[in-house]
């Protein structure tokens, strides 16, 4: 099947300053040979394709058949020290999976974080019964933050809109 | 030197009793310290994959108000230090960052300078305090634990950032096992991540990690696990009864703080650390080493 290019996606991955280190890969597979996921998943997974799919801008087999997918890497880093290119891999999976929020088709389980810190302020907010445990074992409160100071920040990132929870209709048509 | 020690929105905001065992571990060992300012890092795995932006952003505020202190910060979490210090090396090595980001904070007031020290409290521990002053305060060797350490991986990597220890071979967890009395083992899948960051969206495979994990841990006759970053913690607690039922093959193993460990070598008993509050209980393994609250 013929794939097609996204120039726009390659202009950004190359021109991403911290990213274009991908031009670098000489698709040696040490990435892959190291990698912990790949080796549970007998293959499926491989950080060497997610590479040079991104490098070639497949942008149809990273967000839409996902093969391989970016969200099976554990994020373990570990062929960010094994690559003999120095290619910061973890870097330009995150670039990607930015990508996936920006298209609102980044899985819940991450999204739903980067949620919970635009409504609270952290990831994990306090519980009345760990306040209580707190109390018990003779601990403090733990530091309090300006939680308006915060939500004005991500607002002017712009956490706001892509935090928020999109209807599938409005998603088909911000494909590509 | 006084310090920012910061524990964390998972540490403070769930399993407060590790900051428990590290706050007396501390004091004891004359680390001086106030509470850092600020609650949340933001995760390096979770927030920085919706919104790199964000990460840098919250990630250099924070910093921010460590510069006013003029204090290094000692954080209690793999995450928040891989997050506090990747911040500060994105922002000195990519200018156009550096200035999104000054850019944004200034409309709050911040002036973002760059001068900020982060360390891991395994780094404080090995490398401002000194094993031998940890020996020194052993009361009571912790002899017969024999412990499947794990590090967890975003205490070392990347070694772009973080420049202590070994990235694929560290070493100062198990320095730090061994000092107090107990034994730091080899075993296979030592350097094994503990599955949290791939368990969010792919629960199969993240319980296939962690299985790895225990029956490495188990083959070698480890009787406890042993971690210095909360995620870590938590998964090891949490996959045992999935990952037994999935596979059939039964896993209790009891998973440890170092900080708990150094806690009970210098005489504290389970119950100031909150042992009960763990899911998979150390108490009978405590007993068989001859540690047990006082009646
Ligand atoms: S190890 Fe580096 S150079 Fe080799 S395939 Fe992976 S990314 Fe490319
Ligand atoms: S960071 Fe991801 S791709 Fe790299 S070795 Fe770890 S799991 Fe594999």
């Amino acid at each position: 099947m013929v794939q097609e290019i996204n120039f726009d996606f390659r202009k950004k991955i190359l021109d991403k300053h911290i990213s274009s280190t991908i031009s670098y890969c000489y698709q040696c597979t040490s990435c892959t040979s190291a990698c912990p996921i790949a080796d549970i998943t007998d293959g499926k997974y491989n950080p060497r394709k997610l590479i040079i799919n991104a490098l070639l801008g497949l942008t149809e087999k990273i967000f839409v058949d996902k093969d391989p997918s970016v969200w099976d890497c554990t994020q373990c880093c570990t062929c960010d020290e094994i690559c003999p290119q120095h290619v910061k891999l973890t870097e330009i999976f995150a670039f990607i999976k930015n990508q996936f929020a920006e298209r609102h088709e980044a899985p819940e389980g991450f999204l739903g974080e980067a949620r919970a810190v635009y409504e609270n302020g952290l990831a994990i907010p306090m519980q009345s019964a760990i306040k209580r445990r707190r109390d018990s074992l003779g601990l403090s409160d733990p530091p309090e933050f300006d939680y308006d100071e915060l939500k004005d920040i991500m607002k002017m990132i712009g956490l706001d809109k892509l935090v928020k929870k999109v209807d599938k209709e409005d998603n088909a048509e911000g494909e590509n | 030197m006084q310090a920012l020690l910061f524990a964390g929105c998972t540490i403070s905001n769930r399993l407060p009793f590790l900051e428990k065992s590290a706050r007396l571990v501390f004091k004891d060992l004359g680390i001086e310290f106030i509470d850092a300012p600020f609650t949340c890092c933001p995760d390096p795995v979770g927030v920085q994959a919706i919104s790199e932006k964000t990460w840098l952003t919250l990630g250099a505020r924070n910093l921010c108000l460590a510069e006013q202190e003029k204090k290094k910060i000692i954080s209690l979490c793999n995450g928040c230090s891989e997050t506090l210090i990747g911040v500060k090396s994105c922002l000195d090595h990519d200018k156009e960052s550096l200035n999104e980001v000054k850019k944004v904070l200034s409309k709050k007031g911040y002036d973002y300078k760059g001068t900020s020290e982060t360390f891991h409290f395994i780094r404080s521990l090995i490398e401002d305090v000194g094993i031998g002053k940890i020996k020194e305060k052993v009361k009571r060797p912790l002899k017969g634990l024999k412990c499947a350490t794990h590090t967890g991986c975003h205490y070392m990597r990347p070694s772009d950032w973080i420049k202590w220890d070994d990235p694929l071979e560290p070493k100062y967890l198990d320095v730090l096992v061994n000092a107090v009395g107990a034994e730091a083992l080899d075993y296979e899948e030592k350097m094994l991540c503990c599955g949290a960051g791939v368990d969010r969206t792919n629960n199969e495979v993240g319980l296939e990690v962690a299985h790895r994990k225990y029956k490495g841990a188990t083959e070698a006759d480890a009787n406890c696990l042993v971690v210095n970053c909360p995620a870590c913690f938590q998964q090891f607690e949490n996959t045992q009864r999935d990952v037994s039922k999935k596979y059939e093959e039964k896993y209790k193993i009891p998973v440890f703080y170092i900080t708990e460990l150094i806690a009970l070598a210098f005489g504290y008993n389970p119950e100031d650390l909150g042992l009960r509050y763990h899911r998979n209980r150390p108490k009978k393994l405590l007993k068989s080493i001859g540690i047990e609250d006082p009646q």
